[in-house]
């Protein structure tokens, strides 16, 4: 089986409140950039499915170097290739990522599965994995928790309320992952990371597709406070409470 | 000219094993209340390579210098430090080219004599003596020992059961076997250990201590800064603030006096007098941080609600174990009468 | 990976200033303690020597990122300044201090001033016919670790301002040819109100008042500067008003904070070149003093004592090469900055009184250097930001790592 995972390096979830700035536009600072963590999820079951239908898996990122710790994680957990696709980082129309990449897995020969996280940890949109499946003209199945080989097709597995809902997919497919228990990323090995610093990564240059959405603005939410201490004893508390509950239904369109 | 960045083996290495310590973290006290660490824990350790990072090729490691292991032990024993501790002060005998599966016990007199009691003697093929606490591991095949030879230390090799080990419990490191070690047996006598070999085995243990001082430094910041008293919280008093930059300094101080020494050794000279004062460094910073972890918990620094007092514990314990400060500073004295002796007779 | 070597151009340089604090600076330094001052014919020696603070950063904003249109070339100007700076402290720091140049006053001018005033102002220093010196002015009696709090007033007036208050504890401030100073708008705008200006000697209002007399480093000129509505005009505005405009975003006061990022590694390679001197003449002494006369288990807390010396030495010393190292890379280095300054000064007065402590003697005359480097090195914990303030930063930061505001 061969599988094509699409990968995103974001920068780190874990760099503290107020490290990323917005006077306008992002602010990096000396932020790390780290494998998304839902893009780990797709990784781990990549590696799971290329063993054991004993294929291999090819990563793809879009972005400019920052997007290497990324593929080099792949290549330790045993990617057969590693390319990019060199696009400015930043905000990416979800249409046009979806045309580039569905450009690259041409010019990679294409592969039985493609496989994303459900959503990059930066914009977390999670749409381009269902605009991909459909340019490719593709099943997509969302939200995978669990995959296996199920004779010629594969058998997805994710959570809904009240129990699992089960996918059979025959043909090649597009699947978004999800976190779960089959799901959590393995470490690599020490040697393997080792190799994989030395192993080349392709950069891949397909043509730019045209922006339909693009960024205006962006800036840090601002915290007001608009309070009021109520005063007096329990009663006359109350009293205002509902004085000003009143006041803020008839305000809010509320009615009576 | 001079630089601290790292490379990028040893920054992804690094990551990994701070990733691993990250994952281990949860049963940091299960392990150390004598649940020993988990066989689990340890087989994966064993899988990624994490317990071969300075065994040479040869030996089935991963031949990493000692700068580059030293940095992810520090990484990963500062996320786990009584695991951490536990998986990798027994494979010091990698250092000295011993394949996975040796222990190594110090039984010997140090170079230029700093260690005055007990110990193991080596005559011919013979090696006996005991050492009464020494760091044992997890199923070993065999131990390399350090023994007193007539010309100064030598190392030699016996199999396991060659060995009387009474198993010893101290007062931190619950999850490492330790023991007094007993020989009375014919060894494989393997070259000498003169300040070359001891200085790499201070620039071994030096990282350990640099990460518990990184674990309890994040702790005692982390509590500073959400623990209120007098309506504020107790990170906005200069009192509890000041201990925690100095503790930030002279862990900083110590990790670079090790990459320094460790750098030097690397680069053929003689650094045994730079590995011994950066050991005593890591073993002076790492209590300080320690110490003032519990102190800026408070009481309850003093209970075992926090890690606090069980690194505090371990640091000491590791300290033991590792060549007490007072012989790395009579190592760096003997040094220097060695090297001023028609100045100071 | 961390290297410590060091090139064959690297090692001349520092042999060489080695060899001129030697042969040029510590044949006149305890004469230039006692009369208080450089003597002249220095400055003609420095002048043959070649050397100058063009070693120095003359414009530290290429250490920093995003100041300089430099590409990624890698700079090494800081790492080489602080190397200067230690031997030639080691010297005599007086000496270091009265090296001919922007000193202190340089930072700001090169991270505020706009390209004309970076021209002009530096523009003296290439006149070598006599020394010449930039100082910095923003201390006062009443306002020292707290720099919001200075009261020097600046009215705007037609074509300028009238500067009307007293600095104090100004390096080369009674022969500085000009001097950075700040004043404030209204103290009750806080750092908002505050402006930057360069003034001239000879300016009118602007004179010298008195020169301290201090504990240590009495050779270097410290003094007192008094402003009675001095007027500048408004090209001396440092930065211009655009400059303040940004300011109101904290732009300005940031930056003006990131001069001291780069000052702080140069005064604590200051400090380890004297608590090296202190050390290795520690060493000599007692080797002279205990010679072959006792037998040597006797004196194990001597020798303990001076490898310990050592270690904190060196300690310093990386800790400081650390924090150039990271301005040459352009990464942040306020963190490692102030550990840098706190940690050399603290153990370098340590070092310099165990030092003394070592060689002390009933009978015989403490070492006058050591005496002196004793005296020298305590102001090290105080100018530059107090040990407490250092200690204010590297705390700040550390709770800053996981975004936390406790309020310090």
């Amino acid at each position: 089986m061969r599988i094509l995972c699409f990968l995103k390096a974001i920068l780190d979830p874990e760099a503290p409140p107020g490290a990323i700035r917005f006077p306008g536009k992002v602010e990096i600072g000396d932020v790390a950039t780290v494998l998304g963590p839902f893009e780990g999820n797709a990784l781990e079951l990549s590696v799971q499915l290329a063993e054991a239908s004993g294929g291999s898996f090819v990563a793809v990122a879009m972005g400019d170097g920052s997007q290497d710790v990324a593929l080099r994680k792949a290549l330790a957990l045993g990617a057969e290739r590693a390319a990019r696709i060199d696009a400015e980082p930043g905000f990416q129309d979800p249409l046009a990522a979806a045309r580039r990449l569905q450009a690259a897995a041409q010019e990679l020969g294409g592969a039985d599965a493609y496989v994303f996280g459900r959503q990059a940890g930066d914009w977390d949109m999670g749409v381009t994995a269902g605009i991909f499946a459909g340019l490719m003209d593709l099943p997509f199945v969302p939200l995978a928790q669990h995959a296996e080989i199920a004779g010629q097709g594969l058998r997805l597995r994710r959570e809904i309320a009240g129990g699992y809902e089960e996918s059979l997919v025959r043909g090649p497919l597009v699947m978004s992952v999800t976190n779960g228990p089959s799901t959590l990323m393995r470490l690599p090995k020490v040697k393997d990371v080792m190799l994989a610093n030395r192993r080349p990564i392709d950069v891949l240059r397909p043509a730019d597709a045209p922006a339909s959405v693009t960024l205006h603005e962006i800036a840090a939410a601002q915290v007001t406070r608009e309070g009021r201490m109520l005063t007096g004893d329990a009663a006359a508390q109350a009293a205002q409470l509902a004085s000003e509950l009143r006041r803020f239904l008839v305000s809010a369109g509320g009615g009576n | 000219m001079f630089r601290f960045d790292w490379d990028d083996d040893s920054q992804a290495v690094g990551e990994l094993a701070r990733d691993f310590g990250r994952g281990a973290a949860a049963r940091e006290r299960e392990a150390a209340e004598g649940g020993g660490v988990p066989g689990e824990l340890r087989a994966q350790a064993r899988d990624l390579g994490l317990l071969d990072l300075q065994r040479s090729p040869e030996a089935g490691g991963l031949g990493l210098t000692a700068l580059a292991a030293g940095h992810a032990v520090a990484g990963l024993v500062a996320e786990a430090p009584t695991i951490g501790t536990s998986l990798l002060l027994p494979e010091a005998a990698a250092i000295f080219g011993q394949g996975p599966g040796t222990g190594l016990v110090d039984g010997g007199q140090g170079h230029l004599g700093y260690r005055q009691a007990g110990g193991l003697r080596l005559t011919g093929r013979r090696v006996e003596g005991s050492v009464g606490f020494a760091a044992l591991g997890e199923d070993r095949l065999s131990y390399l020992l350090i023994a007193a030879g007539e010309d100064g230390d030598r190392f030699c090799r016996v199999p396991a059961s060659a060995l009387e080990i009474a198993p010893r419990q101290a007062m931190g490191l619950g999850a490492l076997p330790m023991g007094r070690v007993a020989a009375a047996a014919d060894a494989e006598p393997l070259g000498a250990c003169g300040p070359r070999e001891r200085a790499e085995l201070f620039l071994y243990f030096a990282p350990f201590f640099h990460g518990y001082g990184r674990a309890a430094l994040g702790y005692a910041r982390d509590y500073a800064a959400q623990r209120k008293a007098f309506g504020r919280l107790i990170g906005s008093f200069q009192g509890i603030a000041f201990p925690l930059a100095e503790v930030a300094m002279e862990n900083e101080a110590a990790e670079l006096l090790w990459q320094d020494a460790a750098w030097r050794h690397a680069a053929g000279e003689d650094a045994f007098l730079l590995a011994a004062q950066a050991l005593r460094a890591a073993k002076d910073a790492a209590f300080l941080a320690v110490n003032t972890c519990v102190g800026t918990l408070g009481g309850h620094g003093f209970v075992d609600d926090h890690p606090a007092e069980r690194w505090l514990r371990d640091v000491e314990t590791l300290s033991a174990l590792t060549g007490s400060r007072l012989a790395l500073g009579q190592a760096a004295i003997a040094i220097d009468a060695g090297k001023e002796a028609e100045g100071i007779a | 990976m961390p290297d410590f070597s060091e090139s064959q151009k690297e090692q001349t340089i520092r042999a060489y200033l080695h060899y001129f604090a030697e042969t040029e600076i510590r044949p006149r330094s305890l004469e230039a303690d006692r009369m208080a001052d450089i003597q002249p014919d220095f400055y003609s020696v420095l002048d043959r020597a070649g050397i100058s603070t063009e070693m120095m950063p003359r414009d530290p904003g290429a250490s920093r990122a995003g100041q300089s249109g430099d590409g990624p070339r890698e700079h090494q100007t800081l790492r080489t300044a602080v190397l200067a700076s230690e031997e030639l402290s080691w010297g005599d720091a007086s000496f270091m201090l009265s090296l001919p140049g922007p000193g202190l006053g340089g930072p700001p001018v090169s991270f505020i001033g706009t390209r004309e005033q970076r021209d002009r102002f530096f523009a003296i220093f290439q006149d070598k016919s006599r020394p010449r010196f930039g100082a910095y002015a923003l201390t006062e009696p009443e306002a020292g670790s707290d720099v919001a709090g200075i009261r020097t007033r600046c009215e705007e007036v037609p074509g300028g301002f009238r500067i009307t208050g007293t600095k104090t504890f100004i390096t080369n401030g009674s022969r500085a040819d000009w001097v950075v100073v700040f004043a404030t708008l209204d103290p009750e705008l806080g750092r908002a109100g505050q402006r930057t200006f360069v003034v001239e000697r000879g300016r009118e209002g602007f004179s010298v008042g008195r020169k301290h007399h201090k504990l240590g480093l009495r050779a270097s000129d410290t003094a007192e500067l008094v402003f009675q509505d001095c007027f500048v005009p408004e090209e001396n505005l440092l930065g211009g008003r655009a400059h303040y405009e940004r300011q109101q975003s904290k732009e300005g006061f940031k930056v003006a904070m990131a001069t001291f990022d780069s000052t702080r590694p140069l005064v604590a390679a200051m400090a380890v070149g004297i608590a090296r001197a202190a050390a290795e003449r520690a060493r000599e002494l007692v080797s002279e003093r205990y010679m072959l006369s006792r037998a040597l288990p006797r004196y194990r807390a001597i020798l303990e004592s001076l490898d310990d010396m050592d270690r904190r030495v060196r300690a310093a010393r990386l800790m400081t090469w650390k924090s150039a190292y990271l301005a040459d890379a352009r990464q942040p280095q306020s963190r490692a900055a102030s550990m840098a300054k706190a940690y050399a000064g603290g153990q370098a007065v340590q070092i310099c009184r165990e030092a003394l402590e070592l060689t002390a003697d009933s009978g015989e005359e403490p070492d006058p250097f050591l005496e002196k480097w004793f005296r020298d090195i305590r102001v090290f914990d105080l100018f530059e930001g107090t040990a407490q303030v250092q200690r204010l930063v590297v705390a700040r930061r550390l709770f800053d790592e996981i975004g936390a505001k406790v309020g310090l």
